[in-house]
């Protein structure tokens, strides 16, 4: 009996793992930011004059492992669940420039605001099953988003971009989650109305 | 785990643990003793000086100043002081019982010459015929006294000398002890028979181990039972044995120090100048030795291993065979395969943070 102290121990000391997420070196995953609605207008002229911005975090359950292209993504979530896991939003203000009509000027000036929130906890203790990473970039507040369960979506008009992760078990991860977002095109507000929604499916504003 | 076996492996000496006297001897000695100081043996050693070798100090006979006063009293014709100096009825035959052929035949002499003297020719004949048959040879004092003495004396050795043989049989329990016959170290060891002439005759019977006992030959029909000696009488047979060269370990040698330690249980060991660290050892239950060993340089394990093999102790069992040693397995394995459970399905902590470059 006087080992049990020490397993327990063991046990309980286990290290605690870090995964990071990324939008790559050089910002390669923020094309979810720089889309354009049907008007040609970035989303991010829906900033206010201070730009200040939320980034909510939500950990997709998908029920399974689906492939990782959006295709395969939608597909997958016509027959299995694949909304936000409840208690695990988390959410943190940030500053965004305002938009430059130089695409990767635009994307320079995202990087140096999101270094910003470099180091804040998504979440405490990542889920144990295979989950997609999502950013979301509103002009909500965090208390605001705070306030609506994860069953609702965000409000649609407050969207500024997204980005999301290939089905992950975050506690096998070895290397940082990279978050990027699947679309050749500027106009790309639908795909962020589908990456943001409460329930991943192909929608139409 | 090791704090937990740990006491498996190790004897501690319970209450009651039985005493064993150790005797160590030789250049190694010293070590020996330190080392078995500290022993986790289940027994308790006592340690025990092998008896001192200093001879012992024996009281002088009277008998030679009682023979010359009897000369004394002889010579100035009177007879009376002359017997009274030389009265005794044991004396020849306890004399004889010490070896002390010399002075038997002197005083049998005297006693021929002192009742001659006295005109009393029955006793003076039979101290003639003692002499006689007891094969002493005649001592010088004869030529101090009468013709007629001498010529009593020269006729008793004729007359006896002519007499039949007899067949004496001598036992003892135990067999084995050495016999001595008219102060003459002889004859046999018992069981044993004797040829003898016709007559009185003394016997002394001495074994290692054994107080010696005399007897008079004719009144020994039946075995003669030796009585064990006593511890003091042990130890000075056994300084004799080792002073004429015996091995300390010996059976003869464990026996008589067995007895003169009061030691029931005795481990003997020793070691030769030529090799030091050899050590030699022998037990010896109830004075009997059971076992011999040797060890280089392990007095410890020499020990161990004689009272294992004289079966004082119990050899430990093997740890396979005791049920803590299998507690002890199972507390580990149920510990480790819980350790196994706990670490395959528990829930690792994974923290996600923001790391945007």
């Amino acid at each position: 009996m006087r080992f049990l102290p020490l397993v327990v121990l063991f046990v309980a000391c286990a290290p605690t793992r870090t995964v990071s997420l990324t939008f790559g070196q050089d910002g390669e995953g923020l094309d979810g930011f720089m889309c354009k609605d049907d008007a040609g207008q970035y989303l991010l002229n829906r900033l206010p004059p201070d730009g200040a911005a939320s980034l909510v975090f939500d950990f997709v359950q998908l029920q399974g492992v689906p492939g990782c292209r959006t295709g395969q993504l939608l597909e997958w979530c016509k027959d299995h669940d694949c909304s936000p896991i409840p208690n695990a939003r988390g959410c943190v203000p940030v500053t965004l420039s305002a938009p430059d009509p130089d695409r990767e000027t635009l994307r320079a000036a995202l990087r140096e605001s999101m270094k910003s929130v470099r180091g804040h906890e998504a979440i405490g203790d990542a889920p144990d099953e295979f989950v997609l990473v999502r950013v979301v970039g509103t002009t909500q507040t965090c208390d605001e988003v705070r306030a609506r369960s994860t069953s609702e979506p965000l409000e649609t008009s407050k969207l500024l971009g997204c980005a999301y992760s290939c089905p992950v078990l975050l506690d096998r991860v070895e290397q940082a989650v990279y978050l990027g977002f699947d679309g050749f095109v500027g106009k790309c507000a639908q795909g962020v109305l589908i990456c943001s929604a409460e329930q991943l499916s192909w929608k139409t504003q | 785990m090791a704090s937990l076996l740990l006491p498996l492996l190790l004897h501690v000496a319970p209450a009651g643990a039985p005493a064993v006297t150790v005797v160590v001897e030789g250049p190694a000695s010293a070590e020996a003793k330190q080392s078995l100081s500290s022993t986790t043996l289940p027994v308790e050693l006592r340690f025990s000086p092998a008896p001192s070798l200093e001879p012992v100090k024996t009281t002088p006979s009277p008998w030679p100043t009682r023979l010359a006063a009897a000369r004394t009293a002889y010579v100035t014709a009177n007879f009376v002081e002359c017997l009274r100096q030389l009265e005794g009825d044991a004396a020849p035959a306890e004399l004889l019982a010490t070896g002390e052929r010399l002075l038997t035949a002197r005083l049998l002499a005297w006693r021929a010459a002192c009742h001659t003297g006295a005109r009393q020719p029955g006793p003076a004949r039979a101290a003639a015929e003692a002499l006689a048959a007891f094969q002493v040879p005649l001592p010088e004092d004869v030529a101090s006294m009468t013709p007629e003495v001498e010529s009593l004396l020269a006729r008793a050795q004729t007359d006896v000398g002519a007499r039949p043989m007899t067949t004496a049989r001598l036992e003892t329990i135990p067999a084995g002890a050495s016999v001595e016959l008219d102060g003459r170290p002889v004859a046999c060891t018992t069981p044993c028979s004797m040829e003898l002439l016709e007559g009185t005759h003394v016997v002394r019977l001495s074994a290692d181990g054994y107080t010696p006992t005399w007897r008079l030959l004719a009144a020994t029909d039946s075995p003669i039972a030796l009585e064990p000696a006593a511890p003091e009488l042990a130890a000075a047979q056994w300084r004799k044995r080792v002073e004429k060269g015996d091995a300390l370990d010996s059976a003869a040698s464990l026996r008589l120090l067995s007895t003169s330690l009061r030691a029931p249980r005795l481990v003997v060991m020793a070691s030769d100048p030529a090799t030091p660290k050899l050590l030699r050892g022998a037990l010896a239950v109830d004075g009997q030795l059971l076992v011999r060993a040797e060890r280089n340089d392990d007095a410890e394990g020499l020990v161990r291993d004689l009272l294992v093999r004289g079966q004082v102790v119990e050899e430990a069992p093997s740890i396979f065979a005791r049920w803590p040693f299998w507690l002890a397995v199972g507390v580990a394995v149920a510990a480790g395969v819980t350790t196994t459970a706990v670490l395959v399905t528990r829930d690792p902590t994974t923290r996600v943070e923001v790391g945007f470059q």
